[in-house]
């Protein structure tokens, strides 16, 4: 509005608590936030091994997906709405590939999903299409394939299929797809922060157009982080067939949301440029470890679902004030 | 509606004092004890290079700026203006260099836009009716009432933003720029509503860079320059040269770099189209010269450097470098292919505040400071330590953000990413002192030599004299997208640049 004024003087720094209101707001987000952690860790049974071992083999589904999401959503792109869908459909021809023997099924799955990410990631980023409608849109056209190719049901490992058992299995109590879960997260961080498509996907995040006007390769980078979601969600589509040893669409569930809730759970930011992989795996464990002390409590699937929202909005009304602080 | 004989005017003539106004942004003096008097019934010019304080004294006039010191009279009286709503109450008016209605809604319906005097049920034919008299008085007779906005040439909707204006009692009108984007013809139309509204009674503030038309039509002009009022005459105290010296003042010239050592690349542009102002644009330019294009806002000159930066679309032309034809693409492989652009603003388009001066630094850098697309924190922290130490940027660190820093250190940091590369490539500057006090100008045109010195080819765009004559080796004067003249530094003056930046007949390019 007034160009003198905001081009020449710097940013003032600005103390974390600038009105009464926003330090009101802290302050009661930091008594909820020790409320609820005492609520879950005075739960009978929350501390105890098998539970934990519980909620990370309930989160790691949602985790995987989440991690891909959070990709997109620093790069300044929202969200994919079409993870769900392609996490089911990545199940559904994994369990159909096994024919191909277990290594080609995983990497075929694999390679498809990314390249059908790939596909939503150039027209978001080449041809400046906006990425929620286009993964909704998406979305429906996945789902019309599947339902056209598979009539709907559900689908099986062939007969002769090797076995899959071990990916639903556990090691030292552990469910493997928890592990594969810290392991994506982990190259997932090492390419935010050690890769220059990293760098680029946080800086495009953080300004567009100056992300533009500094040559640097904005619309590749978005066809390289939706690649990446459309990676993690095709692993997370071969680990629930293993869990499950059939697949249908159903498998997707709430599958988009949850991940969504996990990624603004973990601190990303909305409009992008700031976000981690860590910190998303974080959120995914939090909500699922909220989740499992209202189940051991009895609460109603409502209460679930209820609690469950309000932690998003509370998230993303921090990371909110948080970072108009920091202006 | 008040009365419907007399609108503008609202009867008695206006006289409206500015004493003594002074206006601060932080260190910034924008205004400085400037006391001129409007009157009603004539067409007062205002007129200042960039940065002379224009801007700033309308928007204290609009009550968008309050000044720190001095007072505003109207018919003798002071008032306090609070807000753009009081400014309104008190008669007073802008037209805005930009359209200031609705493309999408109707003739009719752009004109009673936020009229606050209307009645509460309108009646449909006495609003037609003074539609068409308002209309009238600014010469649309014969314009479709429901016609959408944006179905008008660009001089009839400024017309209807006259009549939208004058709909609301304005006293005093402000028309910032008016002609800007309008053909000769359409410029004339405008004048002549002008004028018409000031034998009704108004006064009109004409503000505009084109000095033909200050001639044409103004009975009294102001100057200002540096934010002082240089002087208030009747228009036949003034010719041509006298003004355009009280615009540019004296001119203290920095040192000339030494063109004949450099190193840089000959540039050529052939046949070069950027929609929708620039076509068929040829230039040759010197190697080792740093080219200054001189235009004003509008002329054309930033599209050139957006086209070449692969920001705006190029319908048609070449690039050559150094005698080897460089593809003109997308600003990711201008990048690859050594052409490096710096907008004209640095915080919308130019750098990442919420990081550190490294990351800003480096970015133009990433590809070499990779190795398989892994990036070397450490040869990341050296190349951006040695290029901080090259342009002298007061911070507390590396990793300060460069939100952090004052606007001058960030448009060090901004220049500074284009340095330190392998040399022989071409920079793009878009107004690269936008903002910046003096001492800090004269730093960054310091860091630009430096580029040339070290290689590159320089061009950039300014729409200040000052710097056009600082900075330049050689003036590009472009005016509605086409080159006007072209001069090399020894026989450039201030004076002559502005008088072909500011002129509306065209000559041909020598």
């Amino acid at each position: 509005m007034n160009s003198v004024a905001s081009t020449s003087l710097g940013t003032p720094r600005v103390g974390p608590l600038r009105s009464p209101v926003t330090a009101a707001l802290l302050g009661g987000g930091l008594i909820a936030a020790v409320a609820a952690a005492w609520f879950v860790l005075s739960t009978d049974g929350f501390a105890t091994w098998s539970n934990v071992k519980a909620i990370l083999a309930a989160s790691s589904f949602i985790g995987i997906i989440a991690i891909g999401q959070t990709a997109v959503m620093i790069s300044g792109n929202f969200f994919s709405m079409s993870m769900g869908i392609q996490a089911a459909g990545s199940a559904m021809f994994f369990l159909y590939a096994l024919k191909f023997g277990l290594l080609p099924a995983i990497l075929m799955t694999i390679v498809i999903g990314a390249v059908i990410s790939a596909l939503q990631g150039y027209t978001i980023g080449v041809w400046g299409a906006s990425p929620i409608i286009l993964t909704i849109a998406s979305s429906s056209v996945l789902t019309g394939i599947i339902v056209l190719i598979s009539g709907g049901g559900t689908v099986h490992p062939p007969a002769d299929a090797p076995s899959i058992n071990f990916l639903g299995d556990r090691v030292g109590g552990i469910a493997v797809s928890a592990f594969v879960m810290v392991g994506v997260a982990i190259l997932a961080q090492v390419f935010l922060s050690r890769t220059r498509y990293g760098a680029v996907t946080y800086l495009a995040g953080a300004n567009r157009a100056a992300a533009r006007a500094a040559g640097l390769p904005v619309a590749a980078t978005v066809v390289v982080v939706f690649a990446l979601a459309g990676l993690c969600a095709a692993v997370a589509g071969i680990m629930m067939s293993g869990f499950q040893q059939t697949a249908s669409l159903s498998l997707q569930g709430t599958l988009t949301f949850d991940a969504i809730a996990a990624v603004l759970v973990g601190g990303c930011a909305v409009l992008g440029g700031r976000g981690s992989a860590i910190a998303t795996l974080l959120g995914t464990l939090g909500i699922s470890a909220i989740n499992s002390a209202l189940v051991l409590r009895d609460y109603s699937n409502g209460v679930q679902i209820l609690v469950k929202g309000g932690i998003v909005l509370a998230a993303v009304l921090a990371v909110h004030i948080w970072s108009t602080q920091r202006r | 509606m008040g009365s419907d004989e007399t609108h503008s005017g609202g009867g008695s003539r206006i006289e409206l004092s500015l004493r003594s106004i002074t206006k601060d942004f932080g260190p910034i003096r924008a205004l400085e004890d400037v006391s001129i008097d409007f009157h009603g019934g004539e067409i007062h010019g205002l007129c200042g290079h960039n940065g002379a304080g224009k801007s700033t004294l309308m928007k204290v006039m609009m009550g968008l700026n309050a000044p720190e010191r001095g007072s505003i009279h109207i018919d003798g009286a002071e008032v306090r203006l609070r807000n753009s709503e009081a400014a309104h109450k008190a008669g007073l008016t802008i037209v805005d260099q930009e359209l200031g209605l609705v493309p999408l809604l109707s003739v009719e319906e752009n004109i009673f836009l936020g009229n606050i005097d209307e009645p509460f049920i309108t009646r449909p034919r006495r609003r037609r009716a003074r539609a068409r008299q308002l209309l009238a008085e600014v010469g649309l007779e014969d314009i479709d009432l429901k016609a959408p906005l944006a179905s008008l040439l660009p001089g009839e909707r400024k017309l209807v933003e006259l009549a939208h204006v004058l709909g609301h009692q304005a006293r005093l009108m402000i028309l910032d720029e008016p002609t800007s984007s309008l053909s000769h013809g359409e410029a004339r139309r405008v004048f002549a509503a002008a004028q018409r509204a000031v034998a009704n009674g108004a006064g009109v503030v004409f503000v505009s860079h084109r000095l033909d038309e200050v001639f044409e039509i103004c009975q009294r002009v102001s100057v200002l320059r540096d934010g002082k009022l240089v002087a208030t005459r009747p228009i036949e105290e003034f010719d041509r040269a006298t003004l355009v010296e009280m615009m540019v003042g004296d001119v203290e010239e920095e040192p000339a770099g030494d063109v004949a050592a450099r190193q840089g690349p000959a540039i050529r542009i052939e046949g070069l189209a950027v929609a929708p102002r620039v076509e068929d644009l040829d230039l040759d330019l010197p190697g080792g010269a740093i080219v200054g294009l001189a235009g004003q806002v509008g002329s054309g000159a930033s599209d050139i450097l957006r086209g070449l930066a692969g920001l705006e679309e190029v319908t048609a032309g070449e690039l050559i470098v150094a005698g080897n034809r460089v593809p003109l693409g997308g600003p990711a492989k201008m990048g690859r292919r050594g052409v490096h652009y710096v907008s004209n603003d640095r915080k919308v388009e130019g750098l990442f505040l919420d990081h550190s001066i490294e990351t800003n630094l480096t970015v133009t850098k990433l590809a070499g400071l990779s190795k398989l697309g892994f990036l070397s924190g450490r040869s990341r922290r050296r190349a951006a330590a040695e290029l901080s130490e090259q342009i002298e940027v007061r911070s507390s660190g590396l990793r300060q953000k460069v939100g952090e820093l004052s606007g001058g250190n960030q448009q060090k940091v901004l220049i500074g990413r284009c340095l330190g590369g392998p040399g022989g490539e071409l920079l793009l500057l878009d107004d690269p002192t936008r903002g910046v006090d003096v001492e800090g100008r004269a730093e960054i045109h310091e860091l630009v030599r430096q580029a040339a010195d070290a290689g590159n080819a320089v061009l950039f765009v300014s729409t200040e004299l000052d710097e056009l004559v600082d900075l330049a080796d050689v003036v590009v004067t472009i005016l509605n997208g086409r080159i006007v003249s072209i001069a090399e530094r020894s026989e450039m003056s201030a004076r002559r640049v502005l008088g072909e930046m500011t002129s509306t007949t065209e000559a041909v390019a020598t």
